[in-house]
């Protein structure tokens, strides 16, 4: 195969994998600028090691290349701003109430369980696939992703009360933390 | 809150994106960049091993021939490389370097300005060391035993975006061995402060000349290597050859070094000298 027959390749998996891959970054990192730089990192990365790359371990390499990039944007991006984001441009379609809720609910997650609960329950991966994707043991994942639901269920049974003025500060502090 | 509702919430989260700025052109030019860069590095350790190599052979070597007589462009052969040349026309603050990040519409721009000089460099010295070495095979060092899919052409040159210059080294082989040979060519500006400058005439019979079109040339030899610099006002062209055991350092498979160097240091000022090498002139 020659070079245009594997970038034609490699194109085909951008166009079918980057939603998938914005969206997972972004349930990882909280701000979908973050999540747009771990993105090209990701595929710039998949872009110089295509032709080494086994089919059968592509999905999976892809998805440790981002967690890694989303890891190294945040702490970047947590050097650049001591505020919280401003509020993304979102489609319409979801109560803005419930994404606040979801995304502080995440950002009080540990870095490693809130992976492992979107690797898990967002991306729908195996205990197996999400212990390859962050090298862990599939006891830990277990473990860490039960802990992980449970506190995201307390979370959000407890977001109908939390205070609004909470809200703006909370994912800088949170992702602060857990880095 | 059962587990298949925080799931619900958890997907319903991350529907609602915002619209995609990322494009597959984005990301091809970058990698591509990214590409470049990554072999550049690689090339030019080789680069700078073997121009040593070549160097320090020529202290106690000597010039294969003397007074050079430098020939014009040959007219014929020109043409084959016109499609790959830059129009004629204002870049972008002169030089075609300007700050970059691999995104932005400018800097597709710059890059496909990049692309046309690498493009020229490769057609022109590939025409003029293949012309000069008919029989001999050419390949990327490190490339010989790579299938077809994973090697460059034997002269693709790589562009350091940083020191202005472009790299380009290859591996020349036939029935008698191999002999590594490579480029290097650079704005003249930025190259008084390359390490290359410090590789150009260090041995006592390095020798000094004037091309009739006023070009200085740098130049020494011995039976192992050659070097020659030729500094075109703008532009900077270093060419050097030598014959090298590259079978250890390489972990592969390869001819082993030539006994003698194919090129004389006149055929390969030729090359050198060859105008349109002159890549940064302001035309």
């Amino acid at each position: 195969m020659g070079a245009a027959g594997w970038e034609a390749e490699f194109v085909e998996y951008f166009t079918a994998q980057h939603g998938p891959l914005r969206r997972l970054a972004y349930a990882l990192c909280g701000d979908w600028h973050t999540a747009d730089d771990a993105v090209q990192h990701t595929f710039v990365q998949l872009y110089r090691h295509w032709t080494r790359v086994r089919p059968a371990s592509l999905d999976a390499y892809v998805r440790t290349i981002l967690v890694n990039a989303v890891r190294s944007q945040s702490r970047r991006r947590r050097r650049e701003t001591t505020t919280a984001d401003p509020p993304d441009s979102v489609a319409a379609t979801v109560d803005p109430g419930v994404q606040v809720d979801v995304r502080r609910a995440l950002a009080r997650l540990p870095r490693r369980q809130r992976e492992m609960v979107v690797l898990r329950h967002i991306e729908n991966l195996s205990i197996s696939e999400v212990a390859q994707v962050l090298g862990v043991a599939e006891g830990t994942v277990k473990s860490q992703t039960a802990r992980g639901i449970e506190a995201l269920r307390r979370l959000l049974g407890d977001s109908a009360t939390a205070p609004a003025a909470e809200m703006g500060t909370t994912w800088t502090m949170q992702r602060s933390a857990s880095g | 809150m059962d587990d298949a509702e925080i799931r619900e919430r958890l997907i319903a989260y991350v529907s609602a994106e915002p619209p995609r700025t990322l494009t597959a052109d984005a990301v091809l030019r970058a990698g591509r960049r990214a590409r470049r860069m990554s072999r550049l590095r690689a090339t030019s350790a080789a680069v700078i091993l073997t121009a040593t190599a070549a160097v320090v052979p020529a202290m106690l070597g000597h010039r294969a021939g003397d007074g050079s007589d430098p020939t014009a462009t040959d007219p014929d052969v020109e043409p084959a490389c016109a499609a790959t040349a830059e129009p004629p026309r204002a870049v972008r603050d002169g030089d075609g370097f300007p700050p970059y990040d691999g995104t932005s519409a400018a800097d597709a721009e710059t890059d496909a300005l990049i692309d046309r000089r690498a493009a020229l460099l490769r057609c022109v010295v590939t025409e003029l060391v293949t012309s000069r070495l008919p029989g001999f095979r050419f390949h990327q060092v490190g490339d010989a035993d790579k299938p077809p899919a994973q090697t460059l052409a034997p002269f693709e040159f790589y562009v350091d975006v940083e020191h202005h210059s472009f790299a380009s080294t290859a591996v020349v082989v036939d029935d008698q061995g191999a002999v590594t040979m490579g480029f290097t060519i650079g704005r003249t500006s930025d190259f008084t402060s390359s390490p290359a400058r410090d590789l150009t005439c260090v041995s006592s019979d390095c020798q000094r000349t004037t091309d009739p079109h006023g070009w200085n040339i740098t130049y020494h030899a011995s039976d192992s290597g050659l070097n020659v610099t030729v500094d075109f006002g703008q532009t900077v062209v270093q060419a050097w050859m030598f014959a090298q055991d590259l079978r250890h350092w390489h972990s592969q498979p390869t001819a082993p070094p030539r006994a003698e160097l194919p090129l004389t240091i006149d055929q390969l000022i030729e090359i050198a000298t060859d105008p349109r090498l002159d890549v940064f002139a302001q035309r």
